[in-house]
């Protein structure tokens, strides 16, 4: 009695076992089903993108974006002197600061005072976008827009 | 009577069943010992599958996108040039045709529209086992194809070589043939690389930039147009890898249907054509009196005064351009004068000159990996005498393709150090081969010289505001029959920017170009090339990082101060 109680416990517990690993195995290869299908979909995938990678440039090949530009858009490469050095040329495009609302009693003294140096600033603010690198010169084209208003502005811009 | 004969009974004997038991208990351990080796061989196999193949697998990764059976060929940004994709043909095995072969020639040629009935029934009734009856057609065809249900003919998979941007850069890039081999280009020089199963995994990366081979190839082009030119030939190259950024050459080809281009417009001008590039060698004569000390200030003064006979030769100055005195080297080298240049050459010798025009690469055929390179053409060694010296020191009696004239170019303005051409793109920080052929200091006196040249001499229609061209025309009458025709040129312009410090060696021919309104009639390199330079820089200046710089320059005051009398045109 006693030895097949024995035995039946021990047939049970390998029962039990195999049946875990069964299932731990089922489970395993489900995952890596999955996983392979996921390669194939990659695989699919990337073959996909290497094709409409190919049909996007041939739609967009240079000769006939050429083509577009000659006969519809006619953009022209920019002059030397659309291509700005530093960014203080970039803000010199900037629009005018509001003028203040004091200015004309403030300009009234100044006038008297010291007419001179009204002159200097504005010269070299005309030939400042040419200069480029030069920080004063940059500083007086910004100083100057903002004093003069929107008509330096638009000299400047045109330029 | 009735006998009766009883079973026969056996009678257990001492000992008989022992021996069943024992039998019986054998034949028991027997299957045990069958199961347990069942058991055990199916254990093993598991392992075998478990943990061997399993490793098998991951190493060859069966689920990995595969390699293309050609490997892509980009740009050196990585925009497509050639790619490799799946395209179906249609075959037919002529034998085991079931239906009528002129009722399905018929309904193929109604679906193929660019066979006839009558090619499709000649493939049909083929004696042949195989035979393909049209080759990459559309997935939409191929569909209706088998929809048609006939078993002999059967839908193969084969690679289709695709080059997406048509035109641009085919002399580079070439093409295969039907069955996927380079044939030309690129395609061929890197047939093993792009094919072999190792390599073609990896895409080839050249050293073209598309967007400059475009600017390049159009502006050609239009010049080409422009001027009634038979062919036309540009070379954009960086001076210091002595990479290939844009090389074109026109009449162009498509390559996807390559088959169909003529002889002509599948020749490459720019590294197979050879042409006697004139008086653009005079920038590399002068380079090497500078370096050899033969000149040894800009002051120094060469006879110009009367035309030079020697032989039965007569090298004189172009007509409406001869400056009758004794002229420095600005002014020789400004108003292009071929007797100060002759002499210049002479006094160099005959030694000399062919040891640098060997180390400038113009005695070997040109240097990069295509297969179309040309020989060039010049005087045998026993014959080089002071004749020759003469006529190769201004560009005549030497033929040379103009991916010659650009590496030699590079070495001119890049410090002086020559480096052969290469398609290939160069890593930052790789290591390019190259040899010191000019000193730094020549190098230097060279490019004020060229800049000279665009903003006051020949090539000023080539000076792109900003982008401190340099450069030199080179006009010659072109050869045809052995002799040379006096009213057909060969116009280039060989030029380098920013000249300040040249990163770009940009090289513009016309061949046989023909005068308009607009230039007076001439059809000489600064009215013809040099606005196809200027053209080309302005667009790919920003491209190529290049900062236009309005104020800094090149200062020739020094130069110019030499000059009496700066030339009107050319």
């Amino acid at each position: 009695m006693k030895t097949s109680l024995k035995s039946a416990t021990l047939i049970a517990a390998a029962m039990a076992s195999a049946m875990g690993c069964y299932a731990i195995s089922l489970r395993a290869s489900a995952e890596r089903a999955r996983i392979d299908a996921g390669r194939v979909r990659i695989a699919r995938d990337a073959a996909d993108i290497r094709l409409l990678q190919a049909e996007l440039r041939t739609r967009a090949r240079l000769p006939e974006l050429q083509r577009w530009n000659e006969q519809v858009l006619a953009l022209a490469p920019p002059r030397a002197e659309q291509l700005l050095h530093n960014p203080r040329l970039l803000a010199g495009y900037a629009p005018p600061a509001p003028t203040p609302v004091r200015a004309p009693v403030e300009l009234a003294a100044v006038v008297r005072d010291a007419p001179a140096p009204v002159e200097p600033i504005r010269r070299v603010a005309f030939a400042a976008p040419r200069v480029g690198n030069d920080l004063s010169a940059d500083a007086a084209v910004i100083g100057t827009i903002a004093t003069n208003g929107a008509g330096t502005f638009q000299k400047i811009a045109l330029r | 009577m009735i006998a009766v004969a009883l079973p026969r009974r056996a009678l257990p004997l001492a000992g008989h069943r022992q021996t069943a038991l024992a039998h019986a208990r054998t034949r028991l351990m027997i299957c045990l010992l069958l199961f347990v080796a069942i058991a055990g061989i199916l254990g093993l196999r598991l392992v075998d599958l478990a943990v061997l193949h399993e490793r098998d697998r991951d190493a060859r990764d069966a689920f990995a996108p595969p390699s293309p059976p050609r490997g892509d060929i980009l740009d050196r940004n990585g925009i497509e040039l050639a790619r490799t994709f799946d395209a179906v043909a249609v075959a037919v095995a002529p034998r085991k045709l079931v239906g009528d072969p002129h009722a399905l020639a018929q309904s193929l040629a109604a679906i193929l529209t660019d066979r006839t009935p009558g090619q499709i029934y000649f493939e049909l009734t083929h004696p042949g086992a195989f035979r393909y009856v049209a080759r990459r057609v559309l997935p939409a065809q191929a569909k209706r194809i088998n929809d048609l249900g006939e078993p002999a003919i059967t839908l193969e998979r084969e690679p289709e070589r695709l080059y997406p941007n048509s035109n641009l850069a085919a002399h580079v890039v070439g093409y295969t043939d039907i069955d996927g081999h380079g044939k030309y280009g690129m395609e061929g020089a890197l047939d093993t690389q792009l094919t072999a199963l190792a390599t073609r995994g990896k895409p080839v990366f050249l050293a073209i930039d598309s967007r400059v081979q475009q600017a390049l190839e159009n502006e050609l082009g239009a010049a080409m147009t422009k001027f009634s030119a038979l062919g036309a030939a540009g070379i954009v190259m960086d001076v210091h890898t002595g990479e290939v950024v844009a090389l074109a050459s026109l009449p162009e080809f498509n390559p996807n249907i390559a088959g169909q281009a003529d002889d002509n417009a599948r020749f490459n001008r720019a590294t197979l054509g050879v042409y006697e590039l004139g008086s653009t060698f005079k920038t590399l004569t002068i380079a090497m009196s500078l370096n050899d000390g033969f000149i040894k200030s800009m002051d120094q003064k060469y006879d110009a005064t009367a035309p030079i006979h020697i032989g039965r030769f007569t090298i004189h100055d172009d007509r409406g351009h001869e400056l009758r005195k004794w002229a420095t080297v600005p002014e020789i080298f400004i108003h292009s004068s071929n007797i100060g240049t002759a002499h210049m050459a002479a006094e160099l010798g005959a030694t000399r000159q062919r040891a640098y025009l060997d180390a400038l690469g113009f005695l070997s055929p040109v240097s990069g990996e295509l297969m179309e390179r040309g020989h060039t053409l010049y005087p045998a060694s026993n014959n080089w005498g002071e004749i020759a010296t003469m006529t190769v020191g201004f560009g005549h009696g030497i033929a040379v393709t103009p991916l010659h004239l650009a590496t030699a170019y590079a070495a001119v303005v890049n410090g002086g150090i020559w480096h052969p051409a290469t398609m290939l793109k160069v890593e930052s920080g790789q290591q390019v081969p190259g040899k010191r052929v000019f000193s730094e200091k020549t190098s230097d006196t060279m490019r004020a010289l060229l800049r000279m040249v665009v903003t006051s001499g020949t090539g000023r229609k080539a000076n792109a505001a900003g982008y401190r061209v340099g450069g030199k025309t080179g006009t010659a009458e072109k050869q045809q029959g052995g002799r040379y025709e006096k009213h057909v040129n060969v116009s280039t312009f060989a030029a380098a920017f920013p000249m300040n410090a040249p990163r770009y060696v940009v090289i513009a021919l016309l061949d046989a170009p023909h005068g308009t309104k607009e230039t007076s009639g001439f059809s000489t390199a600064g009215m013809v090339s040099a606005p196809i330079v200027e053209k080309v820089v302005t667009r790919i200046g920003p491209m190529l990082g290049v900062a236009p710089d309005l104020v800094h320059d090149v200062d020739v005051s020094g130069m110019l101060g030499l000059v009496a009398k700066a030339p009107d045109k050319e």
